[in-house]
């Protein structure tokens, strides 16, 4: 195997409310520490106590963005937790244990039996933190230094009374002092240069979009998994001078966003497809009072209740038709924190230029998934406000203000509280002034100059990105967060496989510009459609732009969980041969 | 017109006619309002008002203000948003009786509760008029109509009773038969520094007309009650109909709660949108 391209993964599993998680993001920031590319996967099921959580961790020198199915190293930390891991362990997975959170395995698996307890008790280290010396260990394990554990726990912990950041030092120290040894010597040696990296959600990464884009109110009703972006902003809200609000209901949310904006503040709601769902007649209502709005939809697991941890790229559709009637909108669906956030500024300048509902679809493994993402990135990446035709002062004196003036597809919006702008924004068909109309010849003129936003859009909107050497004969698509796993796949098979494919990422997906994609589709013989859903929502418009049905495969997961890389190079294999 | 000069009626009516039946007391309540908000010495451009759907909806363009007609039930939500934008504004959300206690009522709760810095004024005719007459959540008992035509077979719900019960920090009950006295009730709920609701009672001459039945049930407190207790006992009576202030109590408001807000509304307050701090915590 290419040695650059090589990775390890690092599975932590246990009962919730157990640590995983803290386990899992110490492992996970002492590996960046290091210089390593990281991955973090997190599961965990609908519950506040006791369930089966996991935290997995791959890391690399190179870049990665997405998970292996099969971990090298799994430590168990509670007595079922090995159960609960079978089927992603090998037999050549390592089991890193310790008999006073979990008994051995019964099968023949390497196993690493640690016994820390005593060593903690010896040193008057609070039995808790054997998660902290398990940490020590498994750096002794893959034979690291301790240096950069220290620093990375006193960096984690960095808000903790100095008595606690002292006993973790040590219980990672004593967990290092054991004698370890793993398949004989450092397999995947720390760089020698270290990328100035960050770990990242994309929820974090949407939050930060949110701060960087303008953006002064948030409002959101909890829901998994975009309660994150709700606890971020809630943290940083009095620092940057913005107001975040938990609303009482989802619609209460999109309707108190829909106000704040109306009134001049950027604003920005999130739910996951259930919450979209509540949400619609409001989505609709912005259509036809021309309100701007961001909505973040958090996809999981549908219909219904589904799997409410779990992953899915359910709502494509949802997005594209959530509301009664026809009304312009723009969907848009990043692929990682960075693309997260740079797209959230987007989604914030689209929606006021255009005063139309943006939908930004997200999902549980772009969400809550933690990436290593470059620094550098973020701070280059601040766009410029562009607030569209917002009007603040107005010279002239009008009985009421042309609010929907027809001679502009997008007519100036001047704010409540602005002298000589007074007008009515109406969920009703109405005239130029806002003022309800019924039927006549003005509302197919109002109709029209709405939907003629989205050609305005169409020409505006960048076509997907394709990766790779773009002269392959077979094209992989997908959309949003499966990014990570087909660049990771389309990569092991271009150097591993020595089969050329080039991967179209779709971001802007609603509205779509079907003779400028044909173009581009041209190129190819045969396709790939991937997406982390039951049918392939995508399936039908890339029938619209030429491709016919012979040419096309589909590759779909709908078990809650995202593509695995290994099990995604097997599946785009498959497909491959069955265009022969 | 401008800020500068008071306003006087005028500044606050539209060139639209009214579409409301003749005699309805939409007309009252338009009116009554516009007479508010100029011995307030409001301008109309200081002043949004948020509509439901319904009768009360097709108030939205009868009164020349910066009107937001939003969808049935959904009055309520869009006033909040406008207020934490820009608390400078006065927010009023008004809504109809089927709009505010049933399809909207977890916004009615949730904000009697939050204490939102909003007025409210339900437009209360006890009858779902707009769609032709069905029975709404304050159809009195027996009544009939198109949907329960042997007579309505439950209680009205208490606009008053649950939103004391709800922490309601300013709760009021007028009736279009006493205009003078609405204006007042209507001009105290806007001063009011958080939630204040005016249930209005009104008539649908053409679906529930009770006009007699409140001029020989009705009468007027003598002066705002304080007294929670007093305040349920008063509502609860369902043969003489109080009109007055029920409750008031000054609680911390939008201001107090959002020390951030105390500056300047959220509009008009710089951006910080710088990152670089923020990034330190994923090293």
């Amino acid at each position: 195997m290419d040695e650059r391209r090589k990775s390890l993964a690092i599975r932590v599993g246990g009962k919730a409310g157990q640590g995983v998680k803290s386990v899992g993001k110490l492992i996970q920031k002492y590996l960046q520490e290091l210089g390593f590319y990281t991955f973090g996967y997190l599961g965990y099921p609908s519950l506040i106590r006791g369930g089966y959580n996991f935290y997995q961790i791959d890391f690399s020198l190179h870049p990665l963005q997405a998970s292996k199915k099969e971990a090298e190293i799994y430590i168990p930390l509670s007595p079922d937790a090995l159960e609960k891991a079978a089927p992603f362990l090998t037999p050549q997975t390592t089991i890193l244990l310790d008999p006073k959170l979990s008994p051995p395995p019964s099968s023949q698996q390497p196993l690493i039996n640690l016994n820390l307890s005593p060593l903690l008790k010896e040193n008057n280290i609070p039995p808790i933190m054997i998660n902290t010396a398990l940490v020590g260990s498994l750096a002794k394990v893959l034979n690291y230094p301790l240096n950069p554990l220290e620093a990375t726990i006193k960096k984690v912990y960095k808000e903790k009374p100095a008595l606690v950041i002292k006993d973790n030092l040590k219980a990672a120290e004593l967990g290092y002092s054991l004698d370890l040894q793993w398949r004989g010597k450092a397999i995947l040696p720390p760089p020698e240069e270290k990328a100035d990296l960050l770990t990242l959600s994309g929820n974090e990464a949407i939050a930060l979009g949110f701060i960087a884009g303008g953006g002064k109110f948030y409002t959101a009703y909890p829901m998994t998994p975009s309660t994150n972006i709700l606890h971020y902003l809630t943290k940083v809200a009095d620092k940057k001078k913005i107001i975040v609000r938990q609303a009482s209901t989802e619609i209460e949310a999109i309707g108190s966003a829909l106000g704040a904006s109306y009134a001049g503040a950027r604003s920005m709601v999130a739910t996951s497809g259930g919450g979209v769902d509540l949400m619609s007649e409001f989505i609709s209502l912005a259509g036809i009072a021309e309100v701007p709005l961001v909505l973040v939809d958090a996809q999981r697991t549908g219909p219904g209740t589904g799997l409410p941890t779990w992953q899915e790229q359910g709502d494509l559709n949802l997005a594209r038709h959530a509301g009664h009637g026809e009304f312009p909108r723009l969907v848009i669906a990043p692929g990682d924190p960075e693309e997260a956030y740079l797209l959230t500024q987007e989604a914030l300048n689209l929606a006021e230029r255009y005063q139309m509902p943006v939908i930004l679809l997200s999902d549980k493994h772009l969400s809550e998934s933690v990436y290593s993402c470059r620094r550098e990135f973020f701070l280059k990446n601040q766009i410029e406000i562009e607030k569209g035709k917002i009007v603040s002062q107005i010279k002239e004196k009008y009985f009421l203000y042309p609010r929907y003036d027809l001679k502009q597809t997008i007519s100036p919006r001047p704010l409540p509280g602005t002298p000589n702008g007074l007008h009515t924004t109406n969920s009703d068909e109405h005239n130029e002034y806002g003022q309800s109309i019924e039927s006549e010849p003005l509302r197919e003129k109002m109709q029209a100059k709405r939907l003629k936003k989205l050609e305005l859009l169409k020409n505006e909107l960048p076509l997907p990105k394709i990766y790779g050497p773009r002269r392959a004969k077979t094209a992989l698509i997908g959309w949003g967060s499966t990014k990570g796993s087909i660049l990771e796949a389309q990569e092991y098979l271009q150097k591993e496989k020595n089969k050329a494919l080039d991967f179209i990422h779709f971001t802007y997906l609603y509205p779509l510009d079907y003779q400028r994609l044909e173009k581009t589709l041209a190129n190819y013989s045969n396709f790939i459609l991937i997406e982390n859903n039951s049918t392939g929502q995508l399936q039908k418009d890339l029938f619209q732009m030429g491709i016919r049905p012979n040419q096309l495969k589909v590759v779909l997961k709908d078990d809650g969980e995202p593509f695995f890389v290994d099990e995604l190079v097997n599946k785009i294999s498959k497909a491959l041969e069955s265009f022969l | 017109m401008s800020s500068r000069s008071t306003p006087t009626i005028k500044d606050y009516q539209t060139n639209i006619k009214p579409t409301w039946c003749p005699g309805c007391g939409n007309y009252t309540i338009n009116t009554v309002l516009q007479q508010a908000l100029v011995d307030l010495k409001l301008p109309p451009e200081k002043v949004v008002i948020t509509y439901d759907i319904g009768c009360n909806g097709n108030g939205a363009d009868k009164i020349r203000t910066y009107t937001f007609k939003s969808l049935h039930g959904r009055s309520l939500p869009p006033a909040l948003g406008i207020k934490y934008a820009n608390h400078d504004l006065t927010v009023i959300a008004t809504i109809g009786d089927g709009g505010m206690f049933w399809e909207g009522a977890a916004h009615w709760i949730a904000a009697c509760q939050r204490n939102e810095d909003i007025t409210v004024l339900v437009w209360d005719n006890q009858i779902y008029a707009l769609t032709t007459g069905q029975t709404s959540p304050t159809t009195q008992y027996g009544y009939p109509t198109k949907t329960t035509p042997q007579g309505n077979f439950d209680e009205p719900i208490n606009p008053i009773t649950v939103s004391l019960a709800a922490g309601a920090t300013f709760v009021a009950r007028g009736w279009v038969g006493q205009p003078t006295q609405l204006k007042e009730l209507i001009k105290a709920a806007i001063r009011h520094p958080g939630f204040a609701i005016v249930d209005i009672l009104q008539t649908c001459f053409t679906f529930n007309n009770q006009f007699q039945f409140y001029k020989e049930h009705t009468y007027t407190l003598d002066k705002p009650l304080t007294d929670k207790t007093e305040a349920y006992r008063l509502a609860e009576d369902r043969e003489r109909f109080a009109l007055g202030i029920f409750y008031q109590l000054k609680k911390n408001s939008i201001k107090e709660k959002h020390p951030l807000l105390k500056k300047a509304p959220l509009i008009h307050q710089p951006l910080d949108r710088k990152i670089t701090d923020l990034l330190k915590e994923f090293e």
